[in-house]
């Protein structure tokens, strides 16, 4: 449906309010993924990020005689997804003080070690992302990745700014240790590093 | 100081949350050594690299858009009414009160049958209309909503029926407990106050305390919550799956009680709110203001007000362009 995809984000609302299905398809397709991806890069599961991202699509069904976006569509259904993954972190009851430790993943290291030849340090930094423990890459995500701010995290999942900083620290430092192994010239320090990360 | 603090600094310095005072304080600490500079360094290129670090799960939009499809045909043999309008507009005290007498004479003029009748209050999209019952008990009824309570409501139960939204301000009685029955939940109170929410087309029904204790209980099972100030109770409908929110907004009664808080939330979430608890359309005119945070409170102000001080804050200025149709104009982030 070539004249759907030249259609705007406003002109496609208005055509779902008439039930439109190509239309809700076609905005489906442009921007289903992207809120699956948000929701995937909070959450780090998969299954739950496409459960999330097609809630938002059921809403905008729900809502579309009704629905009135007041700019730009991308930024509100980011907001929506976002909000989504808050509630199911909420829902999680995690209680962000308790000390977590690093997981040990045995596979870690090799991986690491068949990506070096493509970005290295990109590849570090994504791996020491992904080895946080679930509540300091939770809150590191909601930050960097979403761009929400400490009083805004804090405030959404019930928990003191304080607790997100301590947690945003101990980010920072693990972020940190991969940038000092990576420079400190790979070999020895960047496998006691991968030992380290697990 | 511990490195652990100057990192902190360092963190709040990169995502543009760092004051004044703690901008003094580290760099001083970056001046003191060099290697404080390095340690710096090595944080802000960690957080550099960090912002690029996106995963992309595997998608196959046909299967996903099939599952989508399966979820809208569920959604619509469970709402069996049509899709209601989220309500709008304040009709004001004029039409609380010819309610009240319709009520009122409704129940003096009705023949009696014999059978004890029951009276019912509802309102349309753009209503919102306020009822006082029997014992004192005072009910705001949200739009598309519906209450209806027996004839002798006080007499043997103080019990009524909902089904949309309503806020109540329940007369204490400790030997008659109050009760709210839904579609999907119960919830029973002694005297206190607090806002209910069971649209037949939300996949969540949902109560929210304001003063004193109510217990919510799901209609299919015997789970329930008891629910204290300021907590809320929201019940999933298709899964009966009840779940606590201890620091439930306060924005969800502003519909009733006009107080408005905000903390870093984007203009056009803040807009959402303040049209749907004023009953008004915004247009903004500036999209790029969209996603600007806003920090504010507002306390029982005239929506003029509310979008004077939104335009101050963001340099905007609003002009009314119809009745109940306010455009906003000009303005820049900070």
């Amino acid at each position: 449906m070539a004249e759907y995809q030249a259609m705007t984000d406003q002109e496609l609302l208005e055509s779902l309010r008439r039930s439109d299905k190509v239309a809700y398809r076609t905005l489906f397709d442009r921007y289903y993924k992207y809120l699956v991806v948000t929701a995937y890069n909070i959450l780090g599961d998969a299954e739950q990020a496409r459960d999330l991202a097609q809630d938002v699509f059921l809403e905008v069904w729900r809502r579309r005689e009704t629905l009135q976006v007041m700019s730009r569509l991308k930024p509100y259904l980011r907001r929506a997804v976002v909000n989504k993954t808050l509630n199911v972190i909420k829902a999680r009851r995690l209680d962000f003080n308790q000390p977590e430790t690093l997981e040990q993943e045995e596979s870690t290291s090799n991986s690491v070690q068949q990506d070096l030849e493509r970005d290295e340090l990109q590849q570090m930094i994504d791996q020491a992302i992904a080895s946080l423990p679930e509540r300091c890459r939770l809150v590191f995500t909601l930050c960097r990745l979403e761009g929400l701010s400490h009083q805004e995290i804090a405030t959404k999942l019930g928990i003191s700014t304080k607790t997100i900083e301590n947690q945003m620290t101990k980010a920072m430092k693990v972020l940190r240790a991969a940038i000092v192994a990576y420079r400190s010239a790979g070999g020895l320090l960047l496998w006691w590093y991968c030992w380290w990360l697990g | 100081m511990s490195e652990d603090f100057y990192i902190n600094l360092i963190q709040k310095r990169l995502s543009g949350e760092i004051d004044s005072e703690e901008t003094k304080q580290l760099d001083g600490w970056l001046e003191a050594d060099p290697g404080h500079g390095l340690l710096a360094e090595q944080i802000e290129q960690a957080w550099e690299l960090s912002g690029h670090s996106k995963q992309e799960p595997d998608l196959d939009l046909d299967v996903d858009f099939a599952q989508l499809e399966a979820k809208i045909a569920d959604d619509q043999s469970e709402a069996k009414v049509v899709p209601m309008r989220r309500p709008r507009y304040w009709r004001g005290i004029a039409i609380a009160a010819s309610v009240f007498i319709i009520a009122v004479c409704s129940i003096l003029f009705l023949p009696r049958t014999g059978i004890i009748g029951k009276a019912v209050v509802a309102t349309s999209t753009l209503d919102r209309k306020q009822v006082s019952l029997a014992d004192g008990t005072i009910v705001w009824l949200n739009g598309d909503s519906k209450l209806e309570y027996s004839k002798d409501f006080g007499r043997e139960n103080r019990r009524v029926e909902l089904t949309g939204e309503a806020f109540f301000d329940v007369t204490q009685n400790p030997d008659q407990p109050f009760e709210i029955i839904m579609p999907s939940g119960t919830v029973t109170v002694l005297g206190t106050s607090f806002n209910v929410r069971d649209y037949a087309n939300e996949p969540d029904a949902e109560v929210q305390v304001k003063t004193g204790r109510v217990k919510f209980k799901s209609n299919q099972s015997e789970a329930h919550l008891v629910l204290n100030p300021g907590e809320a109770g929201v019940l999933n409908k298709a899964k009966n799956a009840l779940k606590m929110i201890p620091n439930a907004s306060p924005n969800n009664l502003a519909w009733q009680s006009k107080v408005l808080s905000f903390t870093s939330i984007p203009l056009s979430e803040v807009l959402e709110l303040v049209e749907g608890v004023y009953g008004v359309e915004i247009l903004l005119e500036n999209e790029d203001l969209a996603d600007c945070t806003i920090t504010a409170n507002f306390s029982e102000e005239e929506v003029t007000r509310v979008l004077y001080i939104l335009g101050r804050i963001l340099d905007m200025s609003y002009k009314e362009v119809n009745p109940r149709e306010y455009q906003l104009t000009g303005g820049r982030c900070e």
